[in-house]
């Protein structure tokens, strides 16, 4: 990994709000190469959705007040809202979560597609008569970015696409609407795709499936991705590196690998211990005692050590070492020694992960 | 989709039926013996009994009320809504008269307020809290708050009398309709104003207006296609039931601005018991008002397309 195509360092995040600032990014820093899919992992709460915004400039209202995102070598952060706009959809995307609202419910499909198409088509800039499609006011030149959305809504796996350009968002099942979404990231083949949370709403089926495509386009097309999840299945089958964070921070980072069968933090072994897998039937699931914190005003010392059973008094206050473990593995924790073994608590045994490697050859794909 | 639209047509059928009873009812309601009434007043002294009886019998006083019910609305059907007991005209010809200059009210009032209210509850919103929107929210609660013939005195004083730009009182060229149709239009430019605001900054957090931000699409693009669109479903209602009220008010305005118009031809046969004309014009701005909301019904049909092309997905 030479020069990274994304490089984020010590980003920070806040929002304000009626009852304080929340300090949703924390300083978090991470780097992505080109054709790498780079997984962030954490409950809900913990910063990774404020993280996926902030990297495309729609942190609104919300603000970036450090760090940068330098992606292709270019400072985003400085950027001006015009130079936002030519990255982003276009070197640039994102996937959200939730196909049932991500959708505008009075546009057909097809339009909301081939905007995306046309938004970055030549010199002429966006008009907005050429974008209200008033019939009398201008609003030509959408044949061609029509068929183009239909060519890409038949790439990403929607049947009968000629006929389903002309439907609108609720006239389509939720994998559907996603693989549209999917499609609208996809139009101007960006560079790197931000995708938050793009199974989560979806049936166990159609997860397979979509996870099968966006593996199916990294190979393909060698597009990078930040794949954000409270998933840790997701992330496993779909991940080459893993961000486990946690209150706006990472707490540990290492390649998939690493992390699942080594995982070092004591949060990172609480949130694998709340998988089911493995678990027989009879005993009950595991859950990490106390809650998330509210991240008002950022928090001092390690954010996990309220609820963390190594912690000492030196946890709460001061600053947290990192230590680079393994290469290209580190842990945020300054207990590191009092924490078990990574390998004695890691669930997934190497049946386990020879099962992932045959997902990730593609046999799944459909 | 022909379903719907022909139960929309036949339940707009039932109320219309409804407005007539009501309609007609008014005149057996109302105090006192229109007869006696009527010949009073023409006579300027008390009728005698015969007068009142020929009266009656010319006008059919004496069937039952059914009967009498079904002959008018024969008549109103055809189009014959009696004369005037003192106009020795036919109502509609009256109502003809009078209703060009309400309609140009109303529609130019509404005009204003569409065109006024609209941006600026867009501005109010995408500018939320800054100078701009807290301007507009004085002004636009301002506007909600006075009440319309105080409006039109005020606007009279200042652009008629001190100012001497625009004529007091009358119809006849535009300037004629500048001062009633503002009047008109105030409250309801700050009513739309208020509800864009309101339903804008409500679509501005949607989830796929960020989708659009997303796309690298330009902000004004943003806010007046993929917000707006959706903005006005509820604005429409709004508006469709504001054009219904707009000849409720064009009652007082016109009577400020001694303006002839519907207004003016309900109050001043109200006063005279000319009771041909006051059902001729009630049933006429109740017909107004139900088609004007099945008009709404069937314009969201075009905005939202979850209305027009109901049911499950395909997937």
């Amino acid at each position: 990994m030479t020069n990274p195509l994304l490089r984020v360092a010590d980003l920070q995040t806040r929002y304000r709000t009626r009852d304080g600032v929340v300090h949703a990014v924390d300083g978090i820093s991470f780097d992505v190469a080109e054709d790498e899919i780079v997984g962030i992992v954490g409950e809900s709460g913990c910063g990774k959705s404020a993280t996926a915004l902030s990297l495309l400039g729609l942190q609104d209202p919300g603000e970036i007040v450090g760090g940068s995102i330098r992606f292709d070598g270019t400072d985003l952060t400085d950027a001006t809202e015009r130079e936002w706009r030519g990255v982003r959809g276009d070197r640039l995307s994102m996937v959200f979560q939730n196909p049932e609202s991500t959708l505008n419910p009075v546009f057909t499909v097809g339009e909301q597609i081939a905007e995306s198409v046309k938004v970055h088509e030549g010199e002429s800039g966006q008009r907005l008569r050429d974008f209200l499609r008033v019939p009398w006011l201008g609003g030509d030149g959408w044949d061609a970015p029509i068929e183009r959305a239909v060519d890409l809504m038949r790439e990403v796996g929607i049947p009968n696409p000629g006929l389903r350009a002309d439907a609108y968002p609720h006239e389509l099942s939720g994998g559907l609407r996603q693989r549209a979404t999917l499609a609208i990231a996809l139009a101007a083949e960006p560079d790197l795709l931000v995708a938050d949370e793009p199974t989560t709403a979806l049936d166990t089926t159609t997860q397979a499936q979509i996870l099968a495509k966006l593996r199916e386009i990294n190979r393909d097309r060698g597009t990078a991705m930040v794949v954000i999840s409270h998933d840790l299945g997701v992330v496993a089958e779909l991940c080459d590196r893993v961000l486990v964070m946690y209150a706006g921070q990472v707490m540990e980072r290492g390649t998939t690998e690493a992390v699942f069968t080594n995982p070092s933090h004591p949060y990172t072994q609480a949130l694998l211990a709340c998988t089911t897998r493995g678990v027989d039937r009879t005993s009950d699931l595991d859950a990490i005692g106390g809650e998330v914190p509210d991240l008002l005003g950022g928090t001092d010392g390690c954010p996990f050590a309220p609820r963390c059973r190594h912690a000492t008094d030196d946890c709460v206050s001061g600053s947290v070492p990192t230590r680079e473990i393994d290469d290209g593995h580190d842990v945020a924790c300054g207990e590191l020694d009092a924490v078990p073994d990574g390998r004695s608590v890691s669930p997934v045994d190497d049946s386990d992960r020879s099962a992932r490697r045959a997902v990730r050859g593609g046999s799944t794909d459909d | 989709m022909s379903h719907y639209l022909l139960s929309r047509l036949g339940s707009t059928l039932v109320v219309l039926l409804g407005v007539t009873v009501l309609t007609y009812s008014m005149l057996f309601l109302a105090p006192g013996d229109p007869a006696e009434t009527v010949l009073r007043q023409q006579m300027g002294h008390p009728p005698s009994e015969e007068a009142l009886a020929d009266f009656r019998e010319r006008h059919g006083f004496d069937d039952p009320f059914p009967v009498q019910y079904a002959n008018w609305l024969a008549d109103v059907v055809r189009g014959d809504l009696g004369s005037s007991y003192f106009q020795k005209q036919p109502v509609s010809s009256l109502i003809a008269q009078a209703l060009p200059n309400t309609l140009t009210l109303g529609l130019s009032s509404m005009a204003v307020a569409v065109v006024v209210g609209l941006p600026a509850g867009v501005v109010s919103a995408v500018h939320r809290d800054g100078l701009l929107d807290q301007m507009a929210q004085v002004v636009s609660l301002a506007g909600v708050s006075m009440p319309n013939f105080w409006l039109g005195y005020l606007l009279i004083i200042v652009f008629s009398l001190r100012l001497d730009l625009l004529p007091v009182a009358g119809a006849g060229g535009l300037d004629h309709l500048v001062l009633p149709a503002l009047t008109l239009g105030t409250s309801m430019t700050a009513v739309i104003a208020r509800l864009v605001r309101t339903t804008m900054l409500d679509v501005l957090d949607e989830a796929y207006v960020r989708t659009a931000r997303s796309k690298g699409l330009r902000e004004r693009i943003v806010v007046y296609k993929h917000a707006l669109r959706n903005a006005l479903i509820p604005v429409i209602t709004v508006v469709g039931l504001q054009l219904g009220y707009v000849l409720n008010g064009a009652v007082v305005v016109e009577i400020v601005f001694q303006r002839p118009g519907l207004g003016k031809l309900l109050v001043d046969a109200v006063f005279a018991r000319d009771y041909p004309i006051v059902q001729g014009v009630v049933l006429l701005v109740g017909v107004l008002f139900v088609l004007t909301n099945l008009l709404v019904d069937l314009s969201y049909r075009y905005v939202d397309p979850r209305i027009s092309r109901p049911g499950g997905y395909d997937g």
